[in-house]
């Protein structure tokens, strides 16, 4: 409550000198900041910026590396092109703090800071479901996780891929069992040179050293006709010199890891080995894991560098594959797939997967992505399916519900207002006449 | 109006949501064991190299064997002896009794300043500053001028050693190495010099390429430069100022080439799966073009890829982004196709048309035919020490054959095609050799001509001649002329003389207005009976 609403004006004509407003605790100034409408409307300027610059810059470096940079960061430079040949490093915010703090600024006061009266009540229900809608947007940045499951007709799988985060796996298999420890791709991402990164695991007999990690590379037999600037293995070395390969992919899913890894025993260095993930490639569709082995301890291991694998509780067989056409072409029209989901100790479930019907199971929704030629079976195609695991999946549905609710009341509200305003303008006009 | 509930305990609930955006350190451990089922995780342990990687099985997409390597002829020097072909090395020999070694790389990358910076880093020795590399001694390896390279330092633990290169200037580039002790390497001196005078690039080549000296530096010895070849198991006549880059094999580009001006991309990939169907709806769609019909393609012109019929697709539109782009590819037919793409800005690729065909043509498998003429060493004018560099363009590859001309056949300039000659307003004849089945060129020919495939019975029917002492079929033709390269002959008329020679196809062919063809039977009849090899 300030001065001016706290000084009783019993006689306007009074000129006495209001008193000096009293000063506001720091804790109120943070508060009276995080509630501003001016903080609101800051942010919302920042997000449609980042959305501007993050979908101009999506031209350039894929969706990947810009959700990354714009929209997954705390603070980025974005390019802003002036011309041709002008382009301007302009400092952002990313849309974390942005995010983060709109979510505060909604809470302190949007919610907090307003009255809860029966009049705010679709307000605040529009406010509680804007919350819902940036809570589903963090939770899916928290824990969600993506890939895709690629079948062959009649083959059955349960082994999800990344679309772009690799990983590091070492393997070793014990009679029917394998295992498999896994490190992150992150984790070797820095080793672009000759310097390695050590790799250790409890337990392990031998160390691994990573080095010359490229994101995209190929491998190619080294002749005289080019210099390497990497380790030639057996005659073949990991290429990624866009001069000699060509631009690389924009879209990290397309771009094909690589790295060259060594064993390290009691401390010695020994076997060296080239790893390349080219596990996304369609020729690679229902193939088995094909790791570098070497042997150590006295034991045969395999280290294999693939996009991140997750295994689904169950498994999924691809019955049959529809594919129509535009008539006189053999542009797909729409595609679909019929699937059998088959769990330990329950009834195989059948369900039918095309575009906008996903089928959900048990946390994960399996949509209908694309298609591609069986390479193994002419004539004959394989289906991939993106398959998501997003706790908050139907909450942006959901929040959406509930804004909607919320203003609706609000209008009702308001509009219930108004027409006894005039039911009773109507009448006091009706007594006078 | 009544307050709904307290504020404060539901703000509370909602802090820990801002817990937002953690950073944390990678580990450098590996995480937890966890097992799977051998059908949860299927592990080929025994795939070998070439499949865990995807290199595939064509000819030079193996790891290099030093068998495969440039076929390299020299006389050996006195008192020298001939050392095991060793990896990354074209060959080398030794100073009999002594450690001194000499070591040719017929192509290497890295340019003069940086192979030579290497050698003196190798022996602990100070650059040369760009004055000293610019006025290094001349002397010649493998018919091509190259500066003489004198380091001396401590080489791989040995003090006391001496390093003399030769290099050449071109692009790649061509290395002789003598190294060994100081004093051995002085006394040999006259002899390295003579080895490297010596070399010859010869007989079949499947995987180095050797370079070809730049046109500002080709000896002018009157000899046909040597012809680039390529590095993985497919070759072909590179075109003047197209050069060959490595094959990416994983990434299903066999054979790829560098277009003049470097703006545009050629690649080959041989014998994949997909289909013609499949491979045009992915062009067309890069395009932002409408599919391409069947009957469209029927139409299409035909031209030999890889010893088969091809057809050409020509697509203008925006590609990547880019604007006003073209694309030639030639498509094989069935489910294994092979393609051999042409992309880049609609003025490079349209330039350069009559090339990429002539290449298509000229592509072929592993050890084809490749002709390496070079000038013997022994007999071609040597450059001076010192002497600049003189001008000479790049050569086509050395004619084979030989033929009397008939009168009124006028040549034509600068054709990579053998004996080319023109008659009339829109006629020629040459002859050529191309891989393949020869009844598959023959449906080419017919295709260009608007005729159907060549059925049993006529191809048995096919009037007989005699062409290099060999049977040969003839085929005579008339109809529309439309060749792959855009010329257009209403009323044409077509002879062909063609035989199976080795793995390859020579033949004779002649097309040309009906009326002016006629009159030209007799001359390429005569034409043809004169067609000799040259000694």
């Amino acid at each position: 409550m300030n001065a001016a609403t706290a000084t009783p004006s019993a006689n306007p004509s009074t000129t006495r000198p209001t008193a000096p407003a009293p000063a506001r605790s720091p804790l109120r100034l943070v508060f009276d900041l995080l509630a501003s409408m001016k903080l609101t409307v800051v942010l919302m300027g920042l997000l449609a910026l980042l959305t501007l610059t993050g979908t101009l810059a999506q031209t350039v470096d894929g969706i990947y590396y810009v959700q990354k940079q714009y929209f997954e960061s705390w603070g980025l430079w974005a390019n802003v092109s002036l011309g041709d040949d002008l382009t301007v490093p302009v400092p952002l915010p990313g849309a974390v703090p942005v995010l983060g703090l709109l979510f505060v600024n909604l809470l302190v006061g949007g919610i907090a800071r307003m009255r809860w009266r029966q009049r705010n009540l679709g307000i605040l229900t529009a406010h509680f479901g804007i919350a819902l809608l940036l809570v589903a947007g963090y939770v899916k940045l928290s824990v969600s996780f993506s890939g895709h499951l690629s079948l062959p007709e009649g083959a059955i799988g349960s082994t999800i891929r990344s679309f772009q985060e690799w990983e590091l796996a070492l393997l070793w298999q014990e009679g029917d069992q394998v295992f498999e420890r896994t490190i992150p791709g992150a984790t070797i991402e820095n080793a672009t040179g000759p310097s390695p990164v050590r790799l250790t695991g409890e337990g392990l007999p031998f160390m691994v050293d990573v080095s010359y990690f490229q994101e995209h590379c190929t491998p190619a037999l080294k002749t005289a006709m080019f210099q390497s600037a990497t380790p030639v293995v057996d005659g073949v070395c990991l290429v990624g010199d866009p001069k000699l390969i060509g631009t690389w992919p924009k879209d990290r899913d397309n771009r094909l890891a690589g790295c060259y890894v060594q064993i390290v025993e009691n401390g010695a260095r020994g076997a060296m080995g080239m790893l390349w993930a080219p596990d996304l490639l369609p020729t690679n569709v229902a193939a088995p894991h094909r790791p570098w082995a070497f042997e150590a301890g006295g034991r045969k291991w395999g280290l294999e560098l693939r996009h991140k694998v997750w295994n689904l509780p169950y498994d999924l067989r691809l019955d049959k594959f529809r594919k129509s056409e535009h008539p006189g072409t053999t542009m797909a029209r729409d595609f679909s797939s019929f699937v059998t989901v088959l769990e330990p100790g329950s009834m195989p479930r059948e369900a039918h997967i095309y575009m906008n019907e996903p089928l959900r199971k048990d946390g994960f929704v399996f949509y209908q992505t694309s298609f591609g030629p069986d390479p193994k079976r002419p004539g004959k195609f394989y289906s991939t399916f993106e398959v998501a695991n997003n706790p908050s999946d139907k909450w942006p549905e959901w929040s959406c519900y509930v804004i909607g609710i919320g203003l609706l009341g609000h209008f009702i509200w308001k509009l219930s207002l108004f027409i006894a305003a005039e039911n009773r303008r109507r009448h006091e006009y009706e007594v006078r006449a | 109006m009544s307050r709904l509930r307290p504020r404060t305990p539901f703000l509370l609930s909602l802090c820990p949501l801002l817990g937002l955006g953690g950073c944390s350190d990678q580990p450098t451990t590996f995480g937890e064991t966890k097992a799977y089922t051998a059908r949860e995780r299927s592990v080929d342990w025994n795939a070998d190299h070439k499949t865990r990687l995807m290199l595939r099985d064509a000819a030079g997409q193996t790891p290099a064997t030093p068998q495969e390597k440039v076929s390299i002829t020299a006389k050996v020097p006195e008192g020298w002896e001939e050392l095991p072909a060793r990896q990354f090395r074209d060959a080398s020999w030794r100073v009999s009794g002594s450690e001194a070694e000499c070591a040719l790389l017929a192509s290497v990358r890295g340019g003069v300043r940086g192979n030579v910076d290497r050698w003196c880093e190798q022996f602990g020795a100070a650059r040369l500053s760009d004055s000293q590399l610019e006025n290094l001694p001349k002397a010649e390896l493998l018919g091509m001028p190259a500066k003489l390279v004198e380091i001396e330092g401590s080489f791989q633990g040995h003090s006391g050693w001496k390093l003399v290169g030769l290099i050449t200037d071109s692009d790649p580039q061509a290395t002789l190495k003598f190294t060994g002790p100081g004093d051995t390497v002085m006394q040999n001196l006259d002899k390295f010099l003579a080895l490297a005078r010596s070399l010859k690039v010869g007989g079949a080549v499947n995987r180095t390429t050797p370079p070809t000296p730049s046109a500002s530096n080709a000896p002018a010895t009157g000899g046909a430069a040597p012809t680039e070849q390529p590095a993985t198991g497919y070759t072909g006549d590179l075109p003047a100022g197209w050069k060959q880059l490595p094959s990416q094999p994983a990434r299903f580009r066999d054979a790829i080439f560098g277009v003049p001006g470097g703006d545009g991309d050629c690649s080959l990939c041989a014998a994949v799966g997909g289909g013609v169907r499949m491979n045009l709806d992915r062009w067309t769609q890069q395009f932002g073009l409408p599919p391409i019909s069947d009957d469209t393609l029927a139409k299409a012109p035909q031209h030999p890829l890889l010893g088969k019929p091809a057809r050409l697709v020509e697509l203008v539109g925006t590609f990547k982004d880019r604007a006003d782009q073209m694309m030639l590819a030639l498509i094989t037919e069935g489910n294994q196709v092979s393609t051999f793409k042409f992309t880049g800005p609609k003025a490079v690729v349209s330039a350069e048309k009559q090339h990429f065909l002539e290449l298509a043509a000229s592509l072929r498998q592993g050890q084809g035919v490749v002709e390496m003429p070079t000038t013997p060493a022994d007999t071609a004018p040597q450059l001076p020490p010192g002497h600049g560099p003189v001008t000479m363009p790049v050569a086509p590859a050395a004619p084979r054959f030989e033929a009397t001309v008939p009168t009124g056949w006028q040549p034509v300039a600068r054709s990579r095609k053998e004996l080319h000659h023109s008659f009339g307003a829109d006629g020629e004849v040459y002859v050529d050799a191309l891989g393949g089945d020869l009844r598959q060129l023959l449906d080419i020919w017919r295709g260009e001509i608007g005729q159907a495939p060549i059925a049993d019975t006529e191809f048995a029917a096919l009037p007989k001649t005699t062409l290099l002492g060999g049977d040969a079929v003839q085929l005579d033709l008339t109809g529309t002329f439309d060749s792959s390269s855009g010329k257009h002959i209403d009323s044409a008329r077509m002879l062909v003389v063609a035989r199976r020679d080795g793995d390859m196809n020579v033949f004779v062919k002649l097309v040309g207005d009906a009326a002016v063809v006629a009159a030209q039977e007799p001359a390429f009849s005569t034409f043809c009976s004169s067609l000799r090899r040259k000694p």
